[in-house]
Parts: structure tokens; sequence; C-alpha cells
């Protein structure tokens, strides 16, 4: 049974020149021949002479092929499928455009123990001055210099960083009777670039730098 | 009573719509309704059916929808547009205009 019905819908779906439509109006004739059968079973009638009568009753495979491919034109259905690509992708491009997406936002990076660092308030050092240069890939001392204060940003490559917040803190030990002072910050650092085709910026985040409104350089290590 | 199918050919977009205009059905649903309305006299064919039904979509007088039958399988459902009901407004109208004519064409050579 299957079998005869599968190469009913086969032979009129052959004539759909639309080929993305032929599985969906195949089921759909399926479906229709299953319920014509279904119906005529519970009417009484045998399930072999059932299915014999529901199959004629779809006529002829070609005839109705012929018909339904008039109303599946190759041409429609291609600019149809396009249209929604087209669609999607001027949406895609549009909120691209919008939102400025930010590749990596606020990636987290810690600086330890600077020797230059200590003391640093006590020289006038102004923590809220704190702005990150980019010194390159090749590690030259290439600086690329940051202008603006707390919205402070250094242009490394493709990516805009920019110090976000930066916290300063001080620890101690004591060894020998010698008291041993820690002294260092941390800062959230963010990384934002307009292209979603660029990798992470984990890479420049290796030569970034920060120096404060006295000069001095802090250098990571 | 059985008709001539090029009567019918002519009305089948009519006939098929207002059978939509009270709810939603399926290919063999519409068929059956049919052919209840009409004693048995409309005896659509599922190869005149689901061309139809397929170009009132494309024309979007119809639009359809899959929705799981008994047994697990996946139906096709029509409901008729706001589209749709002004076009069987239209036809409907063409219609009675037509049969009132052939009517009185019919008359005129009955008293003739």
């Amino acid at each position: 049974m299957n079998h005869t019905i599968f190469e009913w819908t086969q032979t009129a779906c052959a004539h759909i020149r639309f080929k993305p439509d032929r599985a969906p109006v195949g089921a759909e004739l399926t479906n229709h021949y299953i319920d014509c059968r279904d119906c005529l079973i519970r009417g009484g009638m045998a399930r072999q002479q059932a299915e014999r009568v529901a199959l004629e009753a779809l006529g002829d495979p070609d005839e109705t092929g012929r018909l339904l491919n008039k109303m599946h034109k190759p041409y429609l259905g291609w600019f149809w499928v396009f249209s929604r690509w087209a669609v999607t992708l001027t949406t895609f491009l549009f909120l691209m455009g919008v939102f400025r997406y930010p590749v990596k936002d606020a990636i987290q990076y810690y600086f330890y123990g600077w020797p230059t660092f200590f003391g640093a308030e006590e020289k006038g050092v102004d923590l809220t001055s704190l702005k990150p240069f980019y010194n390159g890939e090749n590690q030259e001392r290439e600086w690329f210099r940051v202008y603006g204060v707390c919205t402070q940003t250094a242009q490394a490559g493709d990516y805009t960083v920019s110090v976000e917040r930066a916290v300063r803190w001080q620890s101690w030990y004591e060894e020998e009777g010698t008291r041993h002072i820690y002294d260092g910050f941390r800062f959230i650092l963010k990384a934002e670039a307009d292209s979603l085709t660029l990798d992470g910026p984990d890479a420049i985040l290796n030569y970034l730098s920060l120096r404060d409104n006295m000069g001095n350089e802090y250098v990571n290590r | 009573m059985k008709f001539d199918k090029s009567l019918l050919s002519g009305s089948t977009t009519m006939l098929v719509l207002s059978l939509l205009r009270s709810g939603e059905k399926y290919g063999y649903e519409m068929i059956s309704q049919l052919a209840l309305r009409s004693d048995d006299a409309f005896q659509l064919k599922e190869g005149t059916l689901y061309p139809i039904l397929h170009g009132l979509e494309r024309d979007k007088c119809v639009e359809a929808y899959e929705k799981e039958a008994s047994g697990g399988r996946i139906r096709r459902y029509y409901r008729i547009t706001p589209k749709g009901r002004k076009v069987l407004a239209e036809q409907t109208e063409q219609w009675r205009q037509f049969s009132g004519t052939v009517e009185r064409v019919l008359g005129e050579r009955c008293q003739a």
C-alpha cells in the first residue's frame, strides 16, 4: 500500500519544477489519502478495498502534478527563498550598525606588583589619570598614545581599549623583623571593535601597559 | 443529480472559499463537506482541489498552517484571509448576477 501511494505522490510531485516544494506537497497528498482511507474503513469498508478506492479518488497523478506545477512556479519559489534571506541579512546588518556590536566586552586583566608603582600616591600620582597605551605586536616601543580623561582610550589595531575601573591595594608581610610591602592595583579593561570577523583581543593584552599623569610607565610583565 | 463538469469548473474557487468561510479546514474535510452540502452533486477531485488551494495560498486569499492530527500525523489546515473574504464576496456577487441573467434568458426562451 505504502509503495503504491508513494509511487503516486512521486509521479505527481515529479512534475513540480520547484524542488523544495515537492516534499511538503507529497506529504499533504499522502495525508489526504490516509484521511480518505480511514474514513472509508470507519464507514465499514474492508481495508484493502478502502485503500484502492482512496487511491483511485486521488485521480491521475500526472494530471494533478501538472496542475500543481502551475501553482509552484520555480521563479516564484526561488524569489521567495532569496527574499527571506535578503530580509534576514538586511536586518542583521541593520542591527550591527545600530548597536556597534562589542566583540568582547569587559575583559578582566590583572597587573601585579610593579616596582615603579610603589609609593605612587606619595609622589602625587592620580590613579584616575591612568591611561592604557599599546606598544605594538613586535614589542618595539612604538607608543599608541591616549587622549581624554576617564574615558581615556587607546587604539590597538582594530580594537579600542579603555580602562573602565582601577582599584589600588597594598598588602604586606613581615619576615625576620622586616616588613615587605606589596603595592599594586587591578583594573577592568574593555576592548571593542566594530567587526565580528576579528579574532578576540586576547593577543593585544600582552602588549598593553599603563602610563600615569606624571609620565610614569607601568610595563606589563 | 450529476452536473456537467464544465458548469462546476468556473466556480470551484468560490466554492472552496465559501467552505473556509465557516472555519479552518484540511483538504479531505473540504471535499467531504462539499459533497455533503450538495447531496453528492459536487464531488471535487483531489487533483482539482489542491492546485486551487495552493493557488489561493499563493495569492494570499488563504493561509496554511500545520497541526498534529491523531496518530501523530501532521495535517495542513487552511483558513481564509481578509483578502480571501473580499474575493469571495466579489465572486459571489458575480455568480448571482450571472445565474440571474441565465435564468432570465432561459425564462424568455420558455415563454417564447
